[in-house]
């Protein structure tokens, strides 16, 4: 797997939002399936798909990172989910809860528990929710 | 009102009983003549009341003892068609109409529902239901991961609640004739099962699904329809496509696959019971659309004992082959065999799928007895369980291997991530 490819494919998501065309979220897709038992390969989608996070991209864009995240995220993305989960946006925080979603990792856990303190009232639901079924 | 009688609170049938009866009451209100008495029967609600629903509702109403009382759904013409099915049915204008599900369930007399929503709300009602009470008849597929589906039996185990899957086919005859003749050893040791889950179809449709403006809540209730899904912009093509789309529904293997899938275990004898290897090639309209589902698949399962269970999207219906012969019974009905002696001297009695009368009844009867239907929880998690596996595999492109006890993918970190996903708050199971 070249990482040139990985770069270009995983970087097209942030171009996409609501009603346009998919085509690049099965790209991405279909290279993390290729990747299956090619560490680094993983390693270099996780990367890119975690800076997507950290650039102005769309709530959708954000939500299709988070949804792939969910299949192949590690405490790699971690840092990179951190302001997903102190968003004022209930449905930002829920994408980052999303991507976390149930995978074990004692890192995650204290991230959540970080995240509730500090959460506004009306994102906090979808974080206590997350935590309530990690247990 | 039938749960109060369980709960062995006082009833109005109680009351009757021990009361001096007044001169005015009827002989129907007191369960003369053949009728049912109205403090015996069963009230329901559906909930979710599109076409699906609308069928359940009906066969509901065949029944005597039961007593449609209410329906919900977030489109206002559902609401109004699904009240004026229940009001012509018992001649009157008393069924309720509402669009708020709570409205529903805080009810003290509506004894069970009738869950016809679309799938990403099947478990969550399922949950809210058993918590405020209700028995639950829902349809399938009932849970978007497995993980949903293994929290949705617990609740249910949790509040005592009688729940029922909408898989028919369980308590057809001609299902029943189909277990007993492979059990029979008329085609002799079965070693493969073929599940046709019928042509793509409509399962290839697509669209961008571009936003529009949510119509009036009153009218259809967008943010409520979304349920347990992410937030997404409003358009009617995404409402048209729920099906077709991970967020709303559960695929074409997961809507089918349950009531095929459920013959299989059931065949087998222990609902546990599950293969432990999937491998299996999909097509999905990648060209950049809402569909996002595979439209065409072929799906290959073995069993530990070695029994192979397939999966394809051929003519509808279910191949059980043996070493001296094969069946098949098609989902209209229709049952073959080779060689011709498979069936001889028997008579099979009509397999079609619309058959529900008995399903229904079943339900009814465990609700009075406080016992397992045949689709109960259990049972249609692992049927579940398999359609979902049969799903991981083919948006992995890979083969896994299912560990059914542990309800858990041997060695494979990410088809475990997707056993569960957060569900956009307030809902949950």
């Amino acid at each position: 797997m070249e990482k040139e490819r990985v770069q270009q494919e995983v970087r097209s998501i942030s171009a996409y939002d609501f009603g346009e065309s998919t085509e690049a979220l099965f790209t991405v897709d279909r290279l993390i399936n290729e990747s299956h038992g090619d560490e680094r390969g993983r390693n270099w989608i996780e990367t890119e798909l975690a800076a997507l996070l950290g650039r102005s991209v769309s709530l959708a864009a954000k939500q299709e990172v988070c949804r792939r995240l969910w299949r192949i995220g590690t405490d790699a993305s971690l840092d990179a989910l951190e302001p997903l989960l102190a968003d004022d946006d209930p449905r930002v925080v829920a994408a980052g809860c999303y991507a976390i979603g149930r995978r074990p990792s004692p890192r995650a856990d204290d991230l959540l528990r970080a995240a509730l303190r500090k959460a506004p009232a009306a994102c906090r639901e979808p974080i206590e929710t997350l935590i309530a079924e990690r247990r | 009102m039938i749960a109060m009688a369980l709960a062995r609170q006082p009833t109005r049938r109680d009351f009757s009983r021990i009361a001096t009866a007044p001169l005015v009451v009827s002989a129907s209100t007191l369960g003369l003549g053949g009728t049912t008495p109205p403090s015996d029967r069963i009230a329901v609600a559906g909930i979710g009341m599109g076409q699906r629903n609308r069928t359940n509702i009906k066969e509901f109403l065949k029944h005597d003892d039961v007593r449609v009382l209410t329906v919900c759904d977030l489109f206002s013409d559902r609401r109004t068609e699904a009240k004026a099915l229940v009001d012509g049915h018992y001649g009157n204008a008393d069924c309720k109409a509402t669009r708020f599900h709570e409205e529903v369930l805080e009810r003290d007399d509506i004894d069970a529902v009738v869950v016809g929503t679309g799938d990403r709300w099947h478990s969550v009602m399922s949950s809210l239901a058993a918590q405020a009470g209700k028995d639950i008849y829902c349809e399938k597929p009932f849970c978007l991961t497995i993980a949903e589906g293994r929290q949705l039996v617990d609740v249910t185990r949790q509040y005592g609640t009688v729940w029922q899957c909408g898989t028919q086919r369980r308590s057809n005859p001609g299902y029943e004739f189909l277990v007993n003749t492979i059990l029979s050893g008329r085609i002799g040791t079965l070693h493969t099962v073929r599940l046709s889950f019928g042509a793509t179809g409509g399962w290839k449709t697509n669209s961008a699904a571009k936003p529009e403006p949510a119509p009036d809540p009153e009218r259809f209730d967008y943010d409520r329809w979304l349920g347990q899904a992410p937030w997404a912009p409003y358009s009617a093509d995404r409402v048209r496509l729920w099906r077709q789309n991970w967020d709303t529904g559960a695929g074409a293997v997961a809507d089918m696959g349950p009531h095929f899938i459920e013959t299989v275990q059931w065949l087998r004898g222990d609902p546990k019971d599950a293969p432990v290897e999937y491998e299996g090639e999909a097509e999905f309209r990648d060209e950049g659309g809402i569909n996002n589902i595979p439209y065409w698949y072929e799906i290959r399962t073995r069993y530990k004992d070695g029994l192979r269970l397939n999966m394809d999207t051929g003519r509808k219906g279910l191949m059980f082959i043996g070493d001296e012969g094969w069946i098949f019974l098609s989902d209209s009905g229709g049952i073959d065999a080779k060689p011709q002696s498979v069936l001889a001297g028997l008579d099979p009695p009509d397999a079609n799928y619309v058959i529900q009368g008995p399903h229904v009844r079943n339900f009814l009867t465990c609700m009075r007895s406080r016992s397992q239907p045949v689709s109960n929880p259990e049972s249609a998690q692992r049927s579940h369980a398999i359609a979902h596996c049969a799903n991981i595999c083919l948006r992995l492109g890979r083969p896994v291997r299912w560990d059914a006890g542990k309800e858990r993918f041997e060695g494979d970190a990410e088809a475990n991530n997707m056993l569960y996903r957060a569900m956009r708050s307030p809902w949950r199971v």
